[in-house]
């Protein structure tokens, strides 16, 4: 499924919001997920049709 | 027992460990959950990680006594996430504890960075009603942080980041006339600064960083205290989306290659493997906190560097030192 990841289009596999965090090759310690416009759990179900947010929200400075 | 009873029961008993991946409810309340905390093997719903966050907060202020009513805090505020929830965090506090507080940014001048975060310091003070007091590197020392690492050299810019803004900060939270300077520093900075330290082997160092920073007590040092230093990363992320604080998820150009990085890394390889880890290693920093500083007055005397505060010979600033850290670094001073 497609997912927005710093504002680009990107590629994911997964059914949850996990799955799709480490398809990405993110951490989940680094991130956090919008799905349909609000944040969502570890264990979260998505489908295609859902709008999914990955958001980078751990940076240095 | 009724059917809502049995199926809160039945909630209360699968929800806590989600280890099953359909378990995505608050394991409180059994509502939709919007954050899962894995160093606490739970999922929460909005409500009752926003309450769960602000009592940590407000308990870590009140376990180390950081506010007293009637204080002067200055708040260190970049406009970034942590400093911003911060600032909200001791506003909701000064509702029930009345002290004076204003904001001060210093503006180092990078170039593609800096401008985004100071207008998000700039927004939440007035929306907040806090006074901003923006400091620019260019006019406090003649150059921006960006062309004094030309001259310098980029291998070394957190180094000298933090000791100009540490500098910046003290001299003008005392010239505000505040009595404390609260900084922005979460439990994730806690775990890689103890790391860091000890793998440089600069363990003293640990005995001025604590919830309270600063073991040298001494009027010209404003006393740092530091709300968030027992809350994750993440946590102050998630809370600022759910409450609607705008913040700019920006990386500083410099920190990239910077020692911090790497460190930041492999902890949070570790909490992946091992959740948990990084607020262990913050817990066990506090419980030898005490020790440490009193390691840290040794291995000052040890070293024969003068125990007490004095002023830089040069500037003026205090330091434990004949010179301060940022006449040393800006002017390559060797002749005191």
């Amino acid at each position: 499924m497609e997912v927005l990841l710093d504002g680009r289009k990107r590629k994911a596999s997964g059914s949850t919001v996990r799955g799709i965090v480490e398809s990405l090759g993110l951490s989940p310690e680094e991130t956090l997920v919008k799905v349909n416009g609000r944040l969502a759990s570890d264990g979260t179900k998505v489908c295609p049709k859902d709008e999914v947010k990955v958001m980078r929200v751990i940076f240095g400075g | 027992m009724n059917a809502a009873s049995k199926s809160k029961c039945s909630i209360l008993k699968t929800r806590r460990f989600s280890k099953d991946s359909s378990a995505a409810h608050c394991w409180k309340c059994g509502k939709a959950a919007r954050i899962t905390l894995r160093y606490m093997n739970a999922d929460l719903c909005q409500s009752h990680f926003v309450k769960m966050f602000e009592s940590r907060v407000k308990r870590t202020v009140r376990q180390y006594g950081m506010l007293k009513k009637g204080c002067k805090v200055a708040v260190a505020l970049s406009g970034g996430k942590d400093s911003t929830v911060m600032l909200h965090m001791l506003r909701k506090i000064g509702k029930s504890l009345p002290f004076e507080m204003f904001a001060i940014t210093i503006d180092e001048g990078i170039a593609g960075y800096r401008n985004a975060t100071l207008e998000v310091a700039k927004r939440e003070c007035k929306k907040l009603g806090v006074p901003l007091t923006v400091v620019s590197f260019r006019e406090e020392f003649g150059q921006t942080l960006d062309l004094l690492l030309k001259e310098k050299g980029q291998g070394k810019a957190c180094s000298f980041c933090g000791v100009i803004r540490r500098y910046a900060l003290n001299k003008w939270a005392r010239k505000l006339g505040a009595d404390r300077l609260a900084v922005g520093h979460n439990s994730d900075d806690v775990a890689q600064t103890v790391f860091m330290n000890f793998m440089r082997n600069e363990p003293e160092r640990l005995g001025r960083f604590g919830p309270l920073a600063g073991a040298v007590e001494d009027e010209a040092f404003v006393l740092r205290i530091k709300p968030l230093f027992t809350t994750p990363e993440r946590d102050v992320a998630a809370y600022a989306i759910m409450k609607g604080i705008g913040i700019a998820f920006s990386e500083c150009p410099y920190a990239r290659a910077a020692f911090r990085q790497y460190v930041r890394r492999m902890l949070n390889d570790a909490e992946e493997k091992y959740p948990g880890t990084k607020q262990r290693v913050m817990n066990a920093f506090l419980a030898q906190n005490a020790l440490m500083l009193d390691g840290a007055k040794y291995r000052v005397e040890k070293r024969g560097v003068a125990g007490k505060v004095g002023k830089c010979c040069f500037c003026g600033e205090p330091t434990s030192g004949k010179a301060c850290n940022l006449c040393v670094m800006l002017g390559e001073r060797t002749d005191y």
